[in-house]
This record gives structure tokens, sequence and C-alpha cells, in this order.
């Protein structure tokens, strides 16, 4: 052995690791750049994706067809596709070997959300003494009655003889089997309504009897209570002065059945008890009642056996006929919400009326 | 001589190896660098999704919500058995901690005039009889049945109210 041995195992040393590390580095490149590729297609894609919808949800608004499959987008590198299910939008942008999807979620502003009370049918004030004032708007399918002594309506408002679209909701065709607002519909609704929810906002509850709802600090931050009976009027709910008596609460009441909501005392600050019905709703208190509700029978609705003042803010909307009766020198309010967002369950009640973008979020494989 | 071969290939070994650790290193932390990428991806989806998150139905326990259920052709019929189905849980209501709220319920009874839920509850007596009058005539009326069960709980629900 000698010293040009040894400068020969060095230099193979040397060009060995200088291999492994040019090897590496290259490796290292590669991926980084692949990394760097899919990032930016990831991008385009999204964007692609969030056009789709914009595209999408411009044409239900404009009642044109959505756009179709694989439309191209800017220079038509990409691409996208979008489907509508029910209230759902699905667009899928492509770019490159990159899709993404996002899911929108629209509801449809029926005109009677906007109205303080709604009614398929007549509107009726009973009780001698009893003056009923409606500030907003009252839209009715047929017309205005008082049927007692020295009893007076006042509106701010008041429109007779609506077309039935625009006076009454019709629960859309959730079993898909051709016919729209049957019970099952209903059912499916409700269980859109809560599957729609973490489970830890919704209480769901099935029975032919009636739920009894008193105000629980265990139902404070819950959205919907959902009560289902096997058939048209099971499932009723009698509601007892409020849900929570809690500040900044908005509870939904939906029943296959009727609501009784008894001497409601829903006084808190931002606070809302609304009601969705299938087989009616009524309203009696015996002293000063006060609540802001959304209030939507499939059927009815009656408020009754009034012995006091009451002052309601929010929407009555009733598909059949709306009476207040045996308000026995009381006073009724109603006044308009004057907030902007629906209460739990109303996104999903209607498939007319003016779209809205509620939410969206993307769709991670 | 053959010393400083050894020495030579160890270090030439070392060099190798710590060519092969930082190699790993990289390699974690890009892939550490992906994972990233797909978690902050997850992050914007938001938990009220849709369907998908819960495809089953699970009903619950009514009792966890302070919710009672009574059975059809269940639960009380008479005054005297409503009177204390109410009191029970409004005194209950009025113990908890909805102390607060029952203050809030006495202020909004404030608005009354000065014994309204006495007045009221003899009124409601008069419309009892005048209503149980009418069954007696025609016991089949639903809608007198009605009435007279809502009139019932009111009664029961004024009796557990304050005056002011």
């Amino acid at each position: 052995m000698n010293k040009k041995g040894i400068a020969l195992i060095l230099g193979y040393i040397v060009v060995v690791v200088l291999t492994l590390l040019g090897a590496i580095f290259l490796s290292r490149s590669v991926v980084e750049n692949r990394l760097v590729a899919r990032h930016s297609d990831g991008t385009h894609a999204f964007w692609i994706a969030e056009a789709g919808l914009s595209d999408a949800f411009k044409n239900i608004v404009a009642g044109q067809p959505l756009p179709p499959a694989d439309t191209p987008f800017g220079s038509g590198d990409g691409k996208y596709t979008v489907i509508q299910n029910g209230y759902q939008i699905d667009s899928l942008g492509t770019f490159g070997t990159t899709t993404r999807h996002i899911r929108a979620t629209i509801s449809y502003l029926h005109p009677a959300f906007d109205n303080t009370v709604t009614a398929g049918q007549h509107l009726k004030l009973h009780g001698n003494g009893s003056e009923l004032i409606v500030h907003g708007k009252t839209r009715l399918g047929d017309q205005f009655e008082e049927t007692c002594s020295g009893c007076s309506g006042t509106f701010d408002d008041l429109q007779e003889h609506q077309p039935a679209d625009e006076v009454t909701i019709t629960i859309p065709d959730y079993n898909g089997n051709g016919t729209a607002d049957e019970f099952e519909d209903f059912q499916l609704f409700g269980d859109a309504v809560i599957n729609s929810y973490p489970p830890e906002e919704v209480v769901y509850i099935e029975t032919s009897g009636t739920a009894w709802v008193y105000p629980s600090s265990q139902l404070v931050g819950k959205k919907v209570v959902y009560v289902k009976g096997p058939s048209p009027g099971d499932g009723n709910v009698n509601i007892v002065f409020d849900g929570t008596w809690q500040d900044g609460e908005d509870l939904t009441i939906i029943s296959t059945g009727e609501v009784l909501y008894l001497q409601p005392l829903g006084q808190e600050r931002d606070s809302r008890l609304s009601v969705i019905a299938w087989s009616g709703y009524t309203e009696a208190s015996v002293l000063f009642n006060q609540h802001e509700s959304m209030i939507f029978s499939h059927s009815d609705v009656d408020s009754t056996d009034i012995w006091s003042d009451s002052s309601f803010t929010g929407s009555y909307i009733s598909n059949w006929r709306m009476d207040f009766y045996e308000y026995l020198g009381a006073r009724a309010e109603l006044t308009p919400s004057q907030r902007e967002d629906l209460p739990a369950g109303f996104q999903f009640l209607s498939n007319t009326g003016t779209p809205k973008l509620v939410q969206w979020q993307e769709i991670v494989p | 001589m053959k010393k400083q071969i050894i020495i030579l290939l160890s270090l030439g070994l070392l060099l190798v190896a710590g060519v092969i650790f930082f190699s790993v290193y990289q390699s974690s932390k890009i892939a550490k660098e992906i994972s990233r990428e797909k978690a902050s991806q997850e992050e914007i989806v938001p938990k009220t999704s849709a369907a998908s998150v819960r495809p089953r139905i699970t009903p619950s326990r009514p009792q966890d919500y302070g919710i009672l259920v009574t059975n059809q052709g269940e639960g009380p019929k008479t005054q005297e058995e409503w009177d204390s189905f109410f009191s029970k849980k409004i005194q209950g209501l009025k113990s908890q901690s909805s102390t607060q709220a029952w203050n809030n319920v006495q202020k909004n009874i404030e608005k009354e005039s000065p014994n309204k839920r006495q007045e009221n509850l003899v009124k409601l007596e008069e419309r009892i009889k005048k209503i149980e009058s009418e069954l007696r005539k025609n016991p089949q009326n639903k809608e007198a049945q009605d009435r007279l069960q809502r009139l019932i709980m009111l009664k029961s629900i004024a009796k557990e109210l304050p005056d002011k």
C-alpha cells in the first residue's frame, strides 16, 4: 500500500458522498416542486370551484338551469361541475390533477317569513272589547273579520285575498315520491333539520303522546327540539313559560302534532323560541304574555283564551285560518322581528321564495 | 499507514451517515408539511356540516332536558290533578338556578294592574263552569273538551304565579 492507493480510496469516498448528496438534493427538489405544484393547482381548483358555486347561485336566483358539467374556466385550463340536491349545491373545481369540492347550503326565503301575520285563509278577531294591533305586514288568503262588539283590528299594512303560494308554505317533497306537502315529507323535513346540526345542539324525541317543555338549563345552547309521532296529530308539545329563561337563546320546537304554548314569558334579551307544527298551534295565557317567536303551523294558528295584554315579536304563519279569540278585553300588539337570521329549521321549510346562500364548506375526502 | 486508512474510512462512513440522517430529517420535515397542509384543509370544514355528520338519528332521553312525556290517555284530567302536576314543576323552577328568571317573571307580572291574577282566576272559574255545562249537553264536543282542559291548565298555572 502506498500514498497513491490512499488517494484513490479517498477519491472514491468523495465521489460516493457527492453522488449521495446530489441524489438527495435532487430528490428534495423534485418533492418540493411537486408540493408547490400541488399547492398551486389546489388553490386554482378551489377558486374554480368557488366560481362554479357563484355561477350556480346566480342561475338559481335568475331561475335558470345550472351550468353544464365540466364548464371551462378562465383560459380553459380548469373546469367546474355543479350539482344541486335540494338545498345543497356541490361545486367541484378541477385544475391540473387536483380537484376541490365546495358545498353550499341555500335557503329559500318564503315571502311569509317577512310578514308579521300570514294566514292561508281568514284572520278573525273574537272577544268583546279586545284590540289587535299588527305592525309590519299582514297577508291573508281570505280576509280579516271582526266577530265581536267593541273590538278593533289595526294594521300597518293589510293585504287580503293574496295568492295561495304567497300565504301558505308547502313542505318540499322530501320523500321524493313526486308529491309535496305530505305528512311523511314533514317527518323527513324534521329529520333533515336535526341532521343538519351537531348532535349536542339537538333533542330528538319519538312519542305518540305529549312532550312537556319547561324552562330548563339543560336546554341552553340547544337549537332544535324535534318531537316526532308516527302519524299526524301524534307527538304533541306543550310549552310552559319558555324554553330556557336565558339571554341569547334561539330554540325551535318541531312537532308532528299540535303545539300548545301556555303563558309565554320569554322575555330574555335576544332570545327566541320558535315553533314548526304539523297539526296546529295554540297560545293561551292568563297574565301578561310576551315572547319573540317565529310560528309556523301547517294547520291553524289560534291565539285563544288570552286573559290579559300580550306583546308578540316575530311572525305568525298559518297555512289555514288564524283566530284571535276569547281576548277578554285584552290588547294584543304584534311587531315584526328586527332579527335578520331565520330560526333553526325554517331554512329547510320551503323551496320557493328568494334563494339565499346561508353557509358553505369545503368537503375534504 | 493502516491506521490512517481506517481513520479515513471511518470519517467517510460518518460523513455518509450524517448525510443519510440529514436526508431523513428533511424528508420528515416534508412529510410534516404535507400533513399540516391536509390538517389545515380539515380545519375549514365547519362542524355544522350536512347529513353525513350523523347518518343515524338517535332518540334522546327527554328527562335529560327537563322534558316530561305523557302518553296518550294518560296524565292529569281533573283540576286537582292539574294543580298537583303544575305545582311540583313550578315550585321546582322557583327554587332552581332559574331564581333570577323567576324574579323576571315577577317583574313582568308587575306590568299588570293590581290583583289581575285574582280577577282572572274568578273569571276563569266562571268560564270553566260555563263550558262544563255545555259539555253536559253535548259531551262529544271536542272543541269544548280541549277548551276546558286549556282553561283548567291556565287556572293551575295562575295559582302558582305571583300577585303584583
